[in-house]
């Protein structure tokens, strides 16, 4: 009982200073670039977390789940764009839209097994991108949406503060993660890792197989709508390269990088990962060193790092970090179990 | 009085193998019934139809007194409290043993949340795994692991246990600890159907047995009006066989 | 709907047809035999075309070979003996400057193709093979490699469009009134030969048996002596060439992109949906069918919304049949 309550102790007060940390970092940091990227990273972070409830927890092969995002950010830019409605409005409608386009992708997807199901995500999202490429008029077609508005309450202006953004976005990831914790140690969360490790055995006691995968699809889309509409109002515009090859690898190596089944391995490499992408695509240093253009070394360096860490260590770093805590606590736990032996 | 699981004509093929041909049975209420047959003869065919994992039969009707369940789904019927173990020890290997108990708790059965921790407790304690309950499955030994597959199937109280193989591989003490085991749940007011190779295991706890072979029904009995079958016997074991099982049955 | 529509659509869907057979069919010849889904078929198109290229245009290695020739020129003539013997060479480079021609390229086109492929099966199949969950590890790594080397080839030769020579030249076939280009004309005959000698290959060569013995069954392959970790990597090298002559032959119909391969992917998923995964004859039948479909709604629909039509179409057989259209029932 003791342990606990010292480890529900030291969790209190890591999520304290990570608060405070994180509430004084806009005062501290004063790169607006750098501010730019943190602010990037947690969006992707919020993707690639909510992606790992269905291809890690659920272990689904899922690769629509960009498409969640992109149609949120769609949603919101065109109702401000095409309608002038508010993005306080149109944020929220991109959740409502990814989840209703999650369950149109899952009510096929849950009737297949493997290779299928990844074949029909992959289709179902490029199908998102042909349908917004078909209407120019509306989506701005292959320069995508430009001119979206940007966020404001009243006469302030988020571009013009410093930490309205950033808290916006980290307020968002915040929620998204701790609702992705609740869910995935819950009843609910024990069913889809069933279903994953045996799905006959766990169909054959009692889980709705059908029911719980459309509910992970649909838990797991309406943050990434969320994060799609504040997006594009941060951009200021929604483009189609949301839906390319790129994003999709970078996406997924936060998700497999950071640890399948985690949740907080994604967040955390979510975060770090754009980092280390945007500064090799903007850094000087690469293209002196190796005289090449920038943009896309980013994205082979990205490839490689999925490929290494498949092969070399597939629980991905909170998957390690997790495994060497167990295995130390383990340690400790038989050391005193020995000594209390003797004594 | 109505049986509790009755199985009509049921039929069921593999393109051109009838895996199980037009068998009927009928299981009653508090019984223990065993089927017998040699490796192929359908046994575990006719379990899958029953239970939906992962297919139905091709033509009959399966009833839980007398309710048809022929083409519910398999948690539908892991609700209306049939619950079946695998003939390979099976788990959820990147669970806890105590979670893996728990998810028979939770889902399809009529506990309240408030039971739940009660019953995976009874369960744990019952096939004595109190000691591993936070090891992960994927850990555990065949013999733990079977016995995990009973408890996570027990924990909900199912009218109908169906146990495929439960005694495959296990040892002489662990054969005889199983043993117990079934008696006990038997007089806990459970139904079981037990596919069994081992024979002094099947017929020492059934009832009645049906012989199974090419996927027919070829007799059903009390262990003692089949081990004076002598066609039954030697259709299935041969005629060495038979000496053998006469050996054992005394 | 009018005569010369209709001979438009034929046309067309047989090229389309053609293009996705000789993509999907390398998709499935490796789906049937190592069981692995290969998401990075799409740029191996697009290592095929970049590859043609390279040697057969101007801008490629010719031209990259220009400054050599012109100072081999310049210094041969002062340098006695050995300038002597190098003043042909030089002579020769800076004669090639129009490029090597296709004659060259494509065989440099197999070649590289059928290298990428093995290094592909190397590094991002082989490890994997043969632990649990392969399959999706393998998805992932194959989208890595496809990433890998589409950015690769944009770092190596830009962003810019490049267009590969029309392997026959002249004015358009007229056909019942409707142009038809010898490019497509040519697709149209050398799918159907290339597809034959690809049956020829897997019924009468013993490499060919050896695939599809392990096709059949990998245990049983092992018992009677087959080397199934040789024919794996195999496998991955004739559909990487089948996937090379695919990009040639779109390389001379369309632009070659960085990016080219991707849409044509999709498609092929479509195919091997449609066809049955694993099955050769379903799949070349299902692009040709995916083809005309693709043309006619092309057509009498818009262009924009064929391939929206043909996704549709994909989700519609997978919530019906789930193992495809052809697909067996059950595994």
């Amino acid at each position: 009982m003791n342990g606990m309550g010292e480890r529900l102790g030291i969790r209190h007060v890591a999520w304290a200073i990570g608060i405070a940390v994180f509430l004084a970092i806009p005062h501290v940091v004063t790169d607006k670039f750098l501010m730019h990227l943190a602010i990037l990273g947690m969006l992707y972070a919020i993707v690639a977390s909510n992606w790992d409830l269905t291809l890690g927890y659920a272990g689904v092969f899922n690769f629509a789940h960009l498409a969640f995002f992109g149609i949120g950010a769609y949603t919101s830019g065109i109702l401000a764009v095409k309608y002038g409605i508010s993005p306080w409005l149109g944020i929220p409608a991109g959740g409502v839209t990814a989840a209703l386009a999650s369950i149109l992708v899952s009510i096929p997807a849950i009737r297949l097994r493997g290779i299928y199901v990844a074949l029909l995500t992959f289709a179902c999202s490029q199908l998102v991108l042909l349908l917004l490429l078909s209407q120019p008029l509306i989506t701005g077609g292959q320069q995508g949406l430009t001119g979206v508005p940007q966020l404001q309450i009243g006469d302030f202006l988020f571009r013009k503060s410093k930490f309205a953004h950033f808290y916006l976005v980290g307020f968002l990831l915040l929620c998204s993660t701790v609702f992705l914790r609740r869910l995935v140690t819950s009843d609910f969360g024990l069913s889809l890792i069933a279903l994953r490790d045996f799905e006959e055995y766990a169909v054959a006691r009692g889980i709705p197989l059908a029911r719980q995968r459309l509910l992970a699809f649909l838990l797991s889309s309406i943050f990434p709508g969320l994060a799609g509409g504040v997006y594009a109002h941060f951009l200021i515009v929604a483009s189609p390269d949301i839906f390319g090859f790129s994003l999709t690898t970078l996406l997924l190596s936060m998700v497999l990088v950071g640890g399948v089944a985690t949740i907080y391995g994604p967040v955390l490499v979510g975060v770090v990962m754009t980092f280390v992408s945007e500064l090799m695509a903007t850094s000087a240093w690469m293209s002196d060193v190796f005289g090449i253009s920038r943009g896309p070394v980013r994205f082979m360096f990205v490839a490689v790092l999925i490929v290494l860490t498949m092969r070399f260590f597939p629980e991905g770093i909170w998957g390690l970090i997790k495994r060497f805590s167990t295995r130390a606590r383990n340690a400790q736990g038989t050391a005193t179990e020995e000594q209390s032996e003797i004594t | 009085m109505t049986p509790l699981l009755s199985v009509d004509k049921a039929t069921k093929k593999f393109g051109e193998l009838v895996a199980v041909d037009n068998v009927s049975f009928e299981v009653n209420e508090g019984e223990i019934y065993g089927i017998a047959g040699p490796n192929g003869a359908g046994k575990t065919t006719l379990f899958n139809l029953i239970t939906g994992i992962p297919y139905h039969a091709d033509a009959g009707s399966v009833y839980l007194r007398s309710e048809d369940i022929s083409a519910l789904s398999p948690h539908e019927i892991y609700e209306l409290g049939i619950a079946r173990t695998f003939q390979k020890e099976t788990a959820f290997d990147t669970l806890t043993v105590q979670e893996n108990v728990r998810i028979g708790a939770v889902f399809g059965t009529a506990l309240r949340p408030d039971q739940y921790e009660d019953a995976v407790e009874q369960a744990l304690t019952d096939l004595d795994l109190g000691a591993d309950r936070e090891r992960l499955a994927g850990e555990l030994s065949l013999y733990a692991k079977k016995r995990l597959m009973i408890a996570s199937a027990i924990v909900s109280a199912p009218s109908l246990l169906m146990l495929d193989e439960p005694a495959g591989g296990l040892n002489v003490a662990e054969l005889s600890e199983l043993e117990e085991l079934i008696r006990r749940l038997s007089r806990g007011d459970m139904t079981i159907i037990i596919i069994e190779h081992v024979l002094p295991l099947l017929f020492g706890v059934s009832n009645r047995v049906m012989v199974m072979d090419f996927g027919k029904r070829l007799a059903e009995g009390s262990p003692e009006e089949l081990a004076r079958d002598d066609v039954v016997i030697e259709a299935y074991l041969g005629e060495r066989g038979k000496d053998a099982f006469h050996a054992i049955s005394g | 709907m009018t005569l010369e529509a209709l001979v438009a659509i034929i046309a067309g869907g047989l090229v389309s047809g053609s293009l996705y057979a000789l993509m999907a069919s390398g998709l499935s010849l490796v789906w049937g035999t190592v069981r692995m889904f290969n998401f990075a078929h799409g740029a191996l198109v697009m290592v095929g075309a970049y590859s043609a290229w390279y040697v057969s245009n101007r801008g490629g290695i010719a031209k990259a070979l220009q400054p050599i020739g012109k100072s081999i020129v310049a210094n041969g003539e002062e340098a006695g003996a050995l300038g002597g013997l190098l003043l042909p060479l030089g002579e020769w480079i800076l004669s090639i400057k129009g490029g090597f021609g296709l004659a060259l390229g494509v065989p440099f086109a197999i070649l590289c193709c059928g290298l990428v492929g093995y290094i592909m099966y190397v590094l991002l199949v082989k490890p994997f093979v043969s632990k649990p969950g392969a399959d999706l590890v393998v998805i992932i790594t194959t989208i890595a490699g496809a990433s890998f080397m589409q950015n690769g080839v944009q770092v190596i030769f830009g962003p810019r469009y490049k267009q590969l020579d029309r392997i026959l030249k002249g004015p358009p076939l007229q056909i019942l009134e409707t142009a038809i280009g010898l490019q497509e004309v040519l697709i149209i005959v050398l799918t159907p030969l290339t597809l034959f000698l690809l049956h020829l290959f897997l019924k009468h060569s013993k490499l060919g048996l050896a695939i599809r013995a392990v096709a059949q069954n990998d245990d049983f392959a092992h018992l009677v002596g087959i080397n199934v970790s040789q024919i794996y990597p195999l496998t991955f090298v004739v559909s990487s060439i089948l996937a090379g002559l695919c990009g040639v032959m779109l390389g001379g119909l369309f632009f070659i992109l960085p990016t080219m391969g991707a849409q044509e992917l999709l498609f092929a998923f479509v195919v091997v949906v449609f066809g049955g995964l694993g099955s050769l004859p379903g799949t070349i039948v299902g692009a040709y069918v995916i083809g005309f479909i693709r043309e006619s709604s092309a057509y009498i629909i818009d262009l924009y919304w064929a391939p929206v039509v043909l996704f549709a179409t994909l989700i519609i057989v997978l919530i019906f049949r789930p193992r495809g259209l052809m697909g067996g029932e059950d595994s």
